[in-house]
């Protein structure tokens, strides 16, 4: 290779008179950095977007039909072991021999201080336990993210997300995605433009004509036959006069939803109805 | 002599108790600015350069336990960088071929850097090399490697790297020739 030789120098000359002058942005090591943050735990922000799309939502229906059911049956079970008093309390022996037996707890009268010490710590620390496994839960998620599931908490709290924007749900890696619109719980999610969830699940996509149970009398204090969910429509959550040229434009539909929550309501109750509106469905203002 | 891309430099090795964090740190301040002129002179253009070697510093971070030797650490970068700068080539002459031409509009600052790497006439000629070509010359005559060491990095055997050599500086002085 010595008959390149000038030409090697001319050529390592060339290419560093070439690039030298290059300098390179200052942030180059902020933007390694940047990139070398650990990614955000998938599964975590599955289990937070199911939870939030999922089944809260479904809770929130099926719990006014479980406060219902509760109360039902603890109205059987107490007409039904009315009779049965004495002979519950001949059981009982029976009972703490069986757990004594099995270990559980020490053959004698009644509780010790100690057991109930222990039962009490025992509680305490599952409580400790659960509330740091959801404080490790929310801790590494964006605050977007929390803010959305706080506002899927809080049934009180108004959804600012409705419409056109609720269906849009934080991804694990901090994206936003779409759902499609009417299909899945998403879907089912945002046909509901009311300001609260106990509005928005009445106005799903089922088109269900049952009353709300937030604005029917409560079933814990009185199981009357109108709080079980019954294909009749309820005064209850028929609409209250608005100042739209509809009339069964109902209160709870914000602007950007209502087709849906009124072809529910117009379905379920007359314009010519004038009941009480309930507090929940108020709008916000 | 080559600044920083010599391979015996003093933070070439990085020491093994260190961690990922440190070593990309200390890897930076010491090999950033002049890999990121090497990745200049393959790929054309200076924030893609800056883009594959914070790539490159990634992919070490990444990889630091598989890395085992420290003293590979700096080799491992320059290795990634002739990589991502070949996939950014292949990349860029797939887009150049079905992306439509745009209208001229007026020189950025990027623009710029890229015509002051045009200006030379050996960094021009050295264009119209084949890039393996043109990876070796930059590797030989810009980093100061050893026939092995461009070798390792290009992942072909010594003899290719002499006969690519050759070959470039070959087609190089007679493209300088034919326009002197």
């Amino acid at each position: 290779m010595s008959h390149f030789e000038p030409h090697e120098e001319v050529l390592r000359r060339a290419l560093h008179v070439a690039v030298d002058t290059i300098e390179p942005a200052a942030n180059g090591l902020d933007r390694i950095r940047e990139r070398l943050t650990p990614p955000r735990p998938l599964a975590v922000a599955w289990l937070v977007a199911g939870w939030t799309d999922m089944a809260q939502p479904a809770l929130l229906r099926v719990e006014p039909a479980l406060a219902g059911l509760a109360g039902r049956v603890r109205t059987w079970l107490g007409l039904m072991l009315r009779p049965l008093g004495p002979a519950s309390d001949r059981m009982w022996p029976a009972i703490r021999r069986l757990l004594a037996t099995l270990g559980l707890v020490r053959p004698g009268a009644g509780m010790s201080r100690h057991e109930k010490l222990r039962s009490a710590m025992a509680f305490a620390a599952a409580a400790v336990i659960g509330a740091a496994g959801g404080f490790a839960l929310s801790a590494g998620l964006p605050q977007q993210m929390i803010s959305a599931a706080s506002s899927f908490m809080s049934p009180s709290q108004p959804h600012h997300h409705s419409g056109g924007g609720s269906n849009q749900r934080v991804a694990g890696n901090g994206q936003h995605y779409g759902t499609a619109p009417g299909g899945g719980p998403h879907g089912k999610h945002t046909a509901a433009p009311s300001p609260s969830p106990a509005c928005s699940r009445k106005a799903g996509p089922g088109a269900s004509p049952s009353p709300s149970p937030s604005t029917s009398p409560s079933p814990g204090s009185s199981p009357s036959p109108s709080t079980s969910p019954s294909p009749s429509p309820s005064p209850s959550t028929s609409v209250s006069p608005s100042p739209s040229p509809s009339d069964t434009t109902p209160v709870s539909a914000s602007p950007q939803g209502g087709q849906t929550t009124t072809a529910v309501y117009h379905l379920a109750s007359p314009a010519t109805k004038k009941p009480k509106p309930s507090p929940s469905c108020l709008p916000a203002s | 002599m080559t600044e920083t891309l010599v391979a015996n430099s003093a933070l070439g090795s990085v020491p093994a108790d260190w961690d990922a964090d440190r070593a990309v740190t200390a890897l930076y301040s010491t090999h950033y600015r002049s890999l990121v002129r090497l990745a200049a002179l393959l790929v054309r253009d200076v924030a893609t350069a800056e883009e594959v070697v914070q790539d490159s510093f990634v992919a070490m971070h990444g990889g630091w336990r598989r890395l085992r030797d420290s003293d590979k650490a700096l080799s491992y970068l320059r290795q990634s960088v002739v990589n991502r700068s070949r996939s950014v080539l292949r990349h860029r002459v797939v887009v150049d071929r079905n992306a439509p031409k745009p209208a001229p509009d007026m020189p950025s600052a990027e623009h710029g850097a890229i015509a002051l790497l045009e200006r030379s006439a050996v960094v021009s000629a050295l264009r119209t090399l084949p890039p393996r070509q043109r990876e070796a010359l930059v590797l030989r005559y810009y980093g100061d490697l050893s026939e092995a060491q461009i070798a390792s990095i290009m992942g072909i055997s010594r003899g290719a790297v002499k006969s690519h050599t050759a070959r470039a500086m070959s087609a190089l002085r007679t493209v300088l020739e034919r326009d002197a």
